[in-house]
This record gives C-alpha cells, structure tokens and sequence, in this order.
C-alpha cells in the first residue's frame, strides 16, 4: 500500500523526465557562466511568491479547517513553512548581486509568462478548488540540489562561489523540509478526489515549470545571436 | 468492447509513442491515473513515452537541479 507521498511523488516522476531534459539544457548549457544570472533571475520571478502564496495556502486552508480535516490538517504546516521559506528570494537577489546585478534591475525585469503561468494556477487550485492543490507544486519545486553537482557548477562557471550561496544552502536544508512535507503528506485524510487534484496540479506545474526553463533559454540564446 | 486502458489512450492521443515499451512499473502508474488526470497530461502535450525514456538524458555522475527549490 502507497503513502499519500508516495503516490504524489510517483505521479511527479511519470512527467520529471521533461522537466529535467528542459532543465539540463540550461545548467549544461556551454555558455552557463553567462547565463547563470538569467537563471537566478528566473528563479528570483518565481520564487518571490513563494511566502505569499504560502500564506494564500494556510488562508484558504484556515477557512475551510472547521468542516474540512484535510484543510485542518494542512493549516500549521504552512504557518510554519513560511516562515522558513522567508526571504529566500532576498538571498537569491543577493547572489545576483555578487555577480553585479543590482536588485532594482532584477525587479525590473519582464517575467516570462510561463513564469506568471506557473504562479498563478497556484491562486486558482488553492481559492476556487481545494487548497491540497498546492501541495503538488511545492513537491516539485522544494527538490534539492547536489551539492556535488553544484560545485562542479563553480568550477565549470568560474563563477564566485557567493553565487550560489542560495543554491548550497538548498542542498543543505531542503532534505529536511522534503522529510517535514512528506510526514505532513501522509498525515492528511486524502480521498481519490485530493489525489486527482494533486496528479492535475503536478502534471500542469511540470510543464508550466519546464517552460519557464525554455523561455529563459530561448531569451539568452535570441540575445547571444542578436549581440545584444 | 473492452475499455480502453490508460497506457492506451494515450498512445491514442500521441502523448506515448506507440513503439516505446514502458516499464511494468511505469505501466501501473500510468493506468493508476484517473480520467481527470489522464486529460491533463494530453492537454499539457507531455510525450511522456520520450519523457521516460530519457531519464538519463543530460548529466554526469551527480544529477544537475531540475527545480528552484524555494
């Protein structure tokens, strides 16, 4: 018999093969070095919602606990992810800024739509449909890094190591909050209608996901052949 | 008639190629999913045949970063 995460995280793994082919074509990509600030910009479009759209998760969760047990389940564990998921966006752009750029300009940035895509479908799942949604959406962005790959990443960029202060310290915490996510998982009272909402979510977000990676390569390698 | 399984609507719909063998293991997956899972993976236009079959696509011995991991 499969655990509530067990089943989610099977179901990830049917579509992760296309997110991992989007996503190596830009981490192997032969020009990383120039194109590392792109991704943490990238990464900076996306995850500067993370604590708010946490904190939508744990409301609509909160309002729904009196009758639901899964939202009553949920809603601590978000209260309580948030607030260590706080200001990761803030050190993202301080890595950007090891690497010139400054925070202004990455705010200033135009995100990709898939980005703005992948964000919002989290407010619709959560508010219109069932916040459980948003659990499959965490499960396949809270996936940690190797460090091991991320220092051959340093030495292949010759990129200061600041650089990637965000992404080591991923490798090192992320374990943990994988460990705390899937004991709140498998904790809830899922029925076939939660888990059907987590597979549409996951299926959806992985795309959305790899889409973000192929828009940021589309926009670096359009700039490259331009010189701009 | 008998219903069609997962595995094969989507083979039908193109999102498994017809000639790729999945796994016993990815098989039961697949015909694990519900309907409404089954049309979000051909609304998403995932090939997910191709996407299995290149699990070991790109990377070396450690695997790189494929999420933000906020």
């Amino acid at each position: 018999m499969q655990t509530n995460s067990q089943r989610l995280r099977g179901k990830i793994e049917l579509v992760r093969p296309r997110l991992r082919q989007a996503a190596g074509e830009v981490w192997h990509h032969p020009r990383l070095a120039e194109l590392f600030p792109e991704l943490l910009a990238t990464v900076h479009s996306v995850i500067r919602a993370t604590v708010p759209t946490l904190k939508t998760a744990e409301e609509c969760a909160r309002a729904r606990a009196a009758e639901d047990p899964v939202c009553a389940g949920m809603v601590e564990y978000l209260a309580a992810h948030a607030v260590e998921e706080k200001d990761h966006d803030e050190w993202t752009l301080d890595d950007l800024e090891t690497l010139g750029v400054k925070r202004e300009d990455a705010w200033a940035r135009v995100p990709s739509p898939a980005a703005a895509a992948l964000v919002g479908v989290q407010y619709y799942w959560m508010r219109h449909v069932h916040p459980v949604a948003y659990l499959s959406y965490q499960a396949i962005m809270e996936n940690p890094p190797s460090p091991e790959f991320l220092e051959q990443a340093v030495e292949r960029t010759g990129l200061p190591r600041e650089a990637f202060a965000t992404q080591f310290l991923h490798a090192t915490v992320d374990p943990h909050h994988v460990a705390d996510f899937d004991r709140l998982v498998d904790s809830l009272p899922l029925n076939e209608w939660h888990h059907s909402i987590l597979g549409v979510n996951a299926f959806q977000s992985v795309e959305l996901l790899a889409q973000v990676y192929e828009d940021l390569l589309c926009r670096f390698e359009t700039k490259i052949r331009d010189g701009a | 008639m008998a219903a069609k399984t997962n595995v094969q609507q989507l083979q039908k719909a193109g999102i498994i190629a017809a000639k790729h063998n999945l796994t016993e293991a990815d098989q039961a997956k697949v015909n694990g999913l519900t309907d409404n899972e089954v049309s979000a993976l051909i609304s998403a236009r995932q090939k997910l045949g191709d996407a299995l079959l290149k699990k070991t696509a790109k990377g070396g011995k450690f695997p790189h970063p494929d999420s933000f991991s906020y």
